[in-house]
Formats: structure tokens, sequence, C-alpha cells
């Protein structure tokens, strides 16, 4: 319908998440009519992050640099390690403030019928890690928190990496799940009920 | 077609274009069913949770041919938390079904067995007993029962003390004296089958070697993902 430049913009566009045709047409004409110096920088940012961000080589989570900031990070704990399945994640429980650890980013979960298994997801990384001698005896990693998602998926990768690290000297423990603070018990979803009765812990 | 508030477990689910899903459901009426759950990826919603595996739903659906949609689908109260090597097993139960179940074939009681097998699973019961009877079972909705209690070429009831081959589309007869040592089945494991008695560890080991032997050619050559998973936690099993 467009010139064939406008059409190619507007396919490539499409590549984000959530964006269908109608949302690309619109990012499509705003940067060509409205914004053309956002548009450069988009262009240029983009150019220059995809050559330039690969993954950290101690984590995992994306970075430009060798190691990111939380492991370069000399002030954290280096003897909690936090297992997520995404950086988004990282993002959040360090958006909470409380954790002072470091991270390990899974970047996925196990999903046996995608045919998605350990090795995909960065498992025997990890588990490298947990064996990793640091020379410097606070510096070894004494606990790993896993903190992949609450569905099927998310547990089953937290079974299998618990199973894996059984007898490597670290404790292994799970975020807990169930009712969010401040909500009303009326109106929380059956499973998440489900979820949080049969995890309850005496007082 | 319409189809309304059929019961539905989740098999499995996987994006579909840029905010669907493809559900693959095991309903009552009409076996193994595909269908787009359309827009449930636009937002963190609690209705995405609903479509994981194993969740139980009440669902409608229209159209008959491959692009079945789902046009409504609610929580069917009967919430499921699977642990561990119960959990992995209850993804082996899916991954049979989604690779050997053929869409819209029904199969009646598949549904209940699937169902029990689950809460059986739930409650972390023995796992060998459960997936065997789950396999048997679904070979027999396939078309491959066997009748543990007959020698199929003889007619003659299988004695505990005789020694059988199995054929996945006859079923047990007395063994020739070549067999392979991996396929010779003693009378008294099948008879243990039949009766569900799973006690003895070598008719743990037959009942697997067997289930495994059956499904083999339906499977094709493509490993069992849930399989390899399970086998490298459990390397002794
Ligand atoms: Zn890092």
């Amino acid at each position: 319908m467009f010139s064939p430049l406008i059409d190619e913009l507007m396919a490539s566009l499409r590549c984000l998440p959530g964006v269908g045709p109608k949302s690309a047409q619109r990012m499509a004409l705003h940067l060509l009519e409205r914004d053309r110096a956002g548009a450069e920088r988009l262009a240029m940012s983009l150019q220059k992050a995809v050559a330039g961000v690969g993954r950290c080589e101690r984590c995992r989570t994306l970075t430009e640099q060798k190691f990111c900031g939380i492991c370069a990070n000399n002030r954290r704990d280096n003897s909690l390690l936090c297992v997520v399945e995404t950086p988004g994640d990282v993002l959040a429980i360090e958006q909470a403030g409380t954790y002072q650890g470091k991270y390990f980013v899974l970047l996925g979960h196990l999903s046996p019928i995608d045919g998605i298994g350990p090795e995909d997801i960065g498992v025997d990384q990890l588990i490298k890690l947990l064996q990793h001698d640091p020379g410097h005896p606070e510096d070894r990693i004494r606990e790993v928190i896993l903190a992949t998602n609450p569905t099927v998926e998310g547990e089953a990768t937290a079974y299998y990496i618990s199973e894996r690290a059984k007898n490597l000297n670290v404790t292994v423990s799970r975020i807990a799940h169930g009712v969010p603070l401040g909500g009303e018990l009326e109106f929380i979803d059956g499973g998440t009920l489900a979820h949080a009765f049969s995890s309850r812990r005496s007082l | 077609m319409r189809v309304d508030l059929q019961p539905a477990y989740i098999l499995h689910s996987r994006p579909y274009r840029d905010t669907s899903l493809l559900v693959d459901l095991l309903t009552p009426d009409f076996g193994r069913v595909t269908a787009i759950a359309r827009g449930v990826r636009k937002t963190k919603t609690p209705k995405r949770q609903l479509l994981n595996p194993f969740s139980r739903l009440l669902v409608c659906w229209q159209g008959k041919t491959d692009m079945k949609l789902l046009t409504s689908f609610e929580a069917d109260n009967h919430f499921l938390s699977l642990k561990g090597n119960h959990l992995y097993s209850a993804f082996y139960l899916n991954e049979l079904l989604v690779r050997l179940l053929p869409e819209m074939d029904r199969h009646n009681g598949l549904f209940f067995a699937y169902e029990q097998c689950l809460a059986a699973l739930q409650q972390e019961l023995d796992i060998e007993p459960l997936l065997r009877g789950f396999e048997f079972r679904l070979l027999e909705e396939l078309g491959y029962a066997l009748d543990f209690t007959l020698d199929v070429r003889n007619g003659c009831e299988i004695e505990a003390q005789g020694f059988y081959d199995c054929h996945i589309q006859e079923g047990f007869y007395a063994a020739a004296p070549d067999i392979p040592e991996a396929y010779l089945l003693k009378g008294e494991w099948i008879l243990a089958i039949a009766a569900g008695n799973y006690s003895a560890p070598a008719t743990r080991q037959a009942a697997k070697k067997l289930a495994r032997r059956m499904l083999k050619p339906l499977l094709g050559s493509k490993p069992l993902h849930s399989r390899e998973l399970f086998k490298q936690i459990n390397p002794d099993n």
C-alpha cells in the first residue's frame, strides 16, 4: 500500500511483542512524519546495542561488558545466588531492593514437550559456577535461591536444578508463592489460594 | 460447529502469531483438540495462567477444521500442585498424548483415566504403576489393546510358569526358544501386570520394557523429552 521502504519499516516493527499491523503503521508514520530525529536516534542505538550487547560471562544476563554491573560489584554478597528465568526478573527483584546477592539468568525454562532441555538454559554453566572454588572462603556460594516463575515449567526447572545441586554442599531454597500482600482472599484466584495452602507454614 | 462448556485439561500451549496461544486440550467428548486462544498474550492477565499445563477448564470453541477458536474458557475449580518426579511424570503423560492421540478422535474413558492419573500423581503415589497403567490404557485407546491373560496363538490362558513374547498387533504368545532375553516375559510378570500388582521389581522392569517396546513403533525415532529429563535426575531408573 505504501512505498517499499515504508512497507519494509512497518514489517520490521512487527517483530516487537504485541505490535500488529495497525500499531506498526502508526509507529512508522509517527517516526517519518513527526519525529525524524527520534527515528535517527532509535536506528543508531538499535544498531549499537545489537552489535555490542552480549551475555555476562558469569550470570548470562544481557550486557556489553565481560561481566555485568551486578556481577562486577564487589560490595554485593557473593555467597548468595538467585536463579531467575529472564533479565526482566532481575530488574523486578532489584527494584524490590532487598536482595543483596548475585544472580544467574537462565534465559528460559525447561519445557519438555517443546524440547527445551537443561542444555538450552545453561544449567551446566550454573553447576560449574556452584562448584567453582573462588579461593576466598567468603566468596563461595552457600545458598542458591530458585526464583523461577510459579508456573509448572518454572517448578520443573527449579526441581531439576535442585536435584543437580544436591551433592554440591550448597543450600537450595525456593522463593515462597502465595497470597499477594494487601490482597483480599475473596478476590484471589483458586490456583494461587490452593498453592498458598499447600505451602503454608507453622507460626 | 459450536461446542459449549466442555471439560478440558490443558496438555500444552505454545505462542501463536503476535498475541495468541495455540492450546492442546484433552476433552471427554472430542479427545484431543487443538484450538487458538486469541489475544491472551497481550497482557499478563490471570486468564493467561489458566492455559498452563494440567489446568482443568470448561471451554467453548467453534469451528471444525484445524483452526478451531476458543471462544471462552473458565477455571473448573480444580487445582493441582504437582511436585518433583510426580510433576515430571505428568509432563510425560502430556507428551505421550500430544504425540500419539489423533485430534478430534473420541476416546471416552481416556479423559477420566488421565484425570485419575493426575490426581494420583498429586497424592504422590508410587509412580511406576500409574504410568504403566496409563500407557497400557492409551495403547488400548489407540487400537492396541493387550489381553494380559491370554496366549493369543493357542487360545490358552497365560500360565505363571510359562515364557512369552509379545507382538504389538496380536498380544502374548509362547516364546520361541531363540528369543532375545530382553524380550522374554515370564508368565508370572504378565499376570502381575494384569492384576495391577507391581510390588516385585522384576514385574516393574518387565512392564516398563514392555510398554516401551509397544510405544516405540508409534512414537518413531524422535525421543520423548520428558523421559530424557526424568532419566537425567533419576539415573538408576
Ligand atoms: Zn552478570
